[in-house]
């Protein structure tokens, strides 16, 4: 666009390790994942050993899991894979061309205070490796590191070309397509909440009966009700502030902004998913990197078994 | 269709000559238009056409499938030699094996009229029209803050080939449009809702603006719904009694 010309390279691996283990008449199955914009060399020995202990640790752990109660209770977002929340429940809405249609649940909410104050949410494209890295956005804007949500207030949309002139502001290199055949369109790169205050310790001290929501293996939205569905396939449950069980194969419910409002604490510890994620949107697909430090949500509809 | 199979047949000449023992190729031709509208206005067009071949290779006792976008000879030379070089790292599978030609030496060629030659023939100002048509009626309601209609439709072509005679060619057409309305309630939510019809031949789609009153009947019913109420919470170290 405007006459300038660029080229890239973006290389994109995975490597799974799937995992089915019997025990008696009990078998379990789980997985894990490595992924990045990296070549085969970058899968080292160290990188592989702890690949595969991450799917056996998964998957053993599920024939001592048991199913929570269900109701309404605190759930514990832990770091690193529960930025998929993040990203399907609150990154959406963010994305400008849901709120140039007016039909995002944060339509009109720049300058809003919409989460506490220790809560800052950024989608960033610069850090290499990642698989929501980029040199240049498919409109051949820079890309940039974008504070969405600035200590709790809503600073940004993700703006492709036709967004950021629309609101007047400059693109934040967030217009992505899955390929020729398709249009860019606003998409999130790497999302995640930067650290806050508190310790994962401390978090899970000040719970009284809650859950631990650790892997997650699926999840959707509506964007403009804001309300999702998300699957855990591991957990752990808090009974007076201590971890005393493993907990698997549950949904929470809930709604992005009200989750959002509700957190309670953040830690310390922010991380990024090491496995890879590839986002849909109208019909294309991305791959995107997210993350979560150690948070609290203060309440969540969880379906555990009816008890 | 002639440059498609052709295509199938020398990706087939190509495998053999790789090492393989059989393979399976099929190439497509895909054209797919879309119209998006928006509260009154053209939002977006979209119109683009591909190719693409995947074969399935059968090599020492090993199976693999893969698929590209570059039919260029040279490439494809080149892909097919590696495809083959890599099935040989795989562990044998000697269930997998070619189909039998006696499974197709006798297949029907009844026509499954899977072609409407009008749906190619459809005009930027009748895909216009229509949008409007689903957007007018999805903005019957007031209470509707934005509605986008979505005309879409395609034509594919394709052919395959095997290395134990299989040769076969197909086309079809679809054609489909899809309304999506969203309300506001209350501060914050913005419930939505939305229908679609698609099939191969215009004929017998519904009219545009039913599919758009279904859309905005669904949107509307959305309203006020609120979370099914739950049994009373229990913790599962305790007893559990039935919900009622």
């Amino acid at each position: 666009m405007h006459g300038n010309v660029h080229t890239d390279v973006r290389p994109m691996t995975r490597l799974w390790c799937m995992l089915t283990a019997k025990k008696g008449d009990v078998t379990q199955s789980n997985s894990a994942n490595l992924a990045g914009r990296h070549g085969f060399d970058w899968y080292t020995d160290e990188r592989l050993e702890f690949l595969a202990k991450e799917a056996v640790s998964r998957t053993m752990v599920l024939f001592d899991a048991k199913r929570p109660p269900a109701g309404e209770m605190p759930v514990v977002l832990a770091a690193g894979a529960s930025g998929i929340l993040l990203h399907e429940a609150i990154g959406h809405g963010m994305e400008a061309d849901f709120n140039r249609k007016n039909t995002s649940i944060y339509a009109s909410m720049i300058g809003k205070k919409v989460a506490p104050d220790f809560v800052t949410i950024v989608d960033d494209a610069t850090q290499a490796g990642e698989r929501g890295a980029l040199n240049v956005d498919d409109e051949g804007n820079p890309v940039e590191k974008t504070v969405l949500v600035d200590h709790g207030v809503m600073a940004s949309y993700l703006h492709d070309s036709i967004s950021a002139k629309h609101y007047k502001v400059k693109a934040t290199g967030s217009g992505r397509r899955e390929s020729f055949r398709h249009s860019p369109m606003p998409r999130m790169r790497s999302t995640y909440m930067e650290n806050g205050p508190h310790t994962r310790e401390e978090i899970i001290a000040s719970v009284k009966k809650g859950i631990i929501a650790e892997t997650f293996t699926n999840g959707q939205v509506q964007i403009g009700a804001g309300d999702f569905t998300f699957y855990i396939k591991n957990g752990w449950l808090i009974e007076d502030g201590k971890i005393t069980a493993p907990i698997k194969d549950i949904n929470i419910i809930g709604n992005g902004p009200e989750a959002l409002r509700n957190v309670t604490m953040v830690a310390n510890d922010c991380k990024l998913d090491f496995g890879g994620w590839t986002c849909g949107k109208d019909g294309q697909s991305v791959p995107v990197s997210q993350g979560l430090p150690t948070t609290l949500v203060s309440k969540m509809t969880v379906g555990g078994e009816n008890v | 269709m002639s440059d498609l199979i052709q295509s199938a047949r020398t990706a087939i000449d190509l495998a053999k000559k790789a090492g393989a023992q059989d393979a399976w190729a099929a190439v497509s031709r895909d054209r797919s238009v879309s119209l998006v509208y928006r509260d009154g206005k053209v939002e977006k067009v979209e119109e683009s056409t591909s190719r693409g071949l995947g074969i399935s290779l059968y090599v020492d006792g090993r199976y693999s499938s893969h698929s590209t976008t570059d039919l260029r000879p040279d490439r494809l030379a080149g892909f097919i030699k590696e495809a083959v070089a890599l099935t040989r790292v795989l562990q044998p599978d000697p269930f997998r094996v070619i189909p039998d030609p006696a499974l197709f030496k006798a297949r029907p060629t009844v026509d499954l009229e899977r072609v409407d030659p009008s749906v190619a023939k459809l005009t930027r100002e009748q895909r216009e029209a229509w949008c409007a048509e689903m957007d007018a009626k999805a903005h019957s309601d007031s209470r509707v803050i934005s509605a986008e209609s979505n005309l879409f439709s395609g034509e594919s072509q394709g052919a395959a080939a095997s290395s134990n005679g299989f040769d076969g060619t197909w086309d079809g057409s679809y054609v489909g449009y899809s309304c999506t309305a969203t309300v506001r309630e209350g501060e914050d939510k913005r419930p939505e809702g939305s229908a679609h019809a698609v099939g191969r031949f215009l004929a017998g789609l519904p009219e545009p603006a039913a599919v758009a009153a279904l859309a905005l009947k669904r949107t509307i019913d959305r309203l006020g719904s609120t979370k099914a109420r739950r049994c009373a919470r229990r913790w599962w170290s305790t007893p559990r009694p039935r919900c009622r």
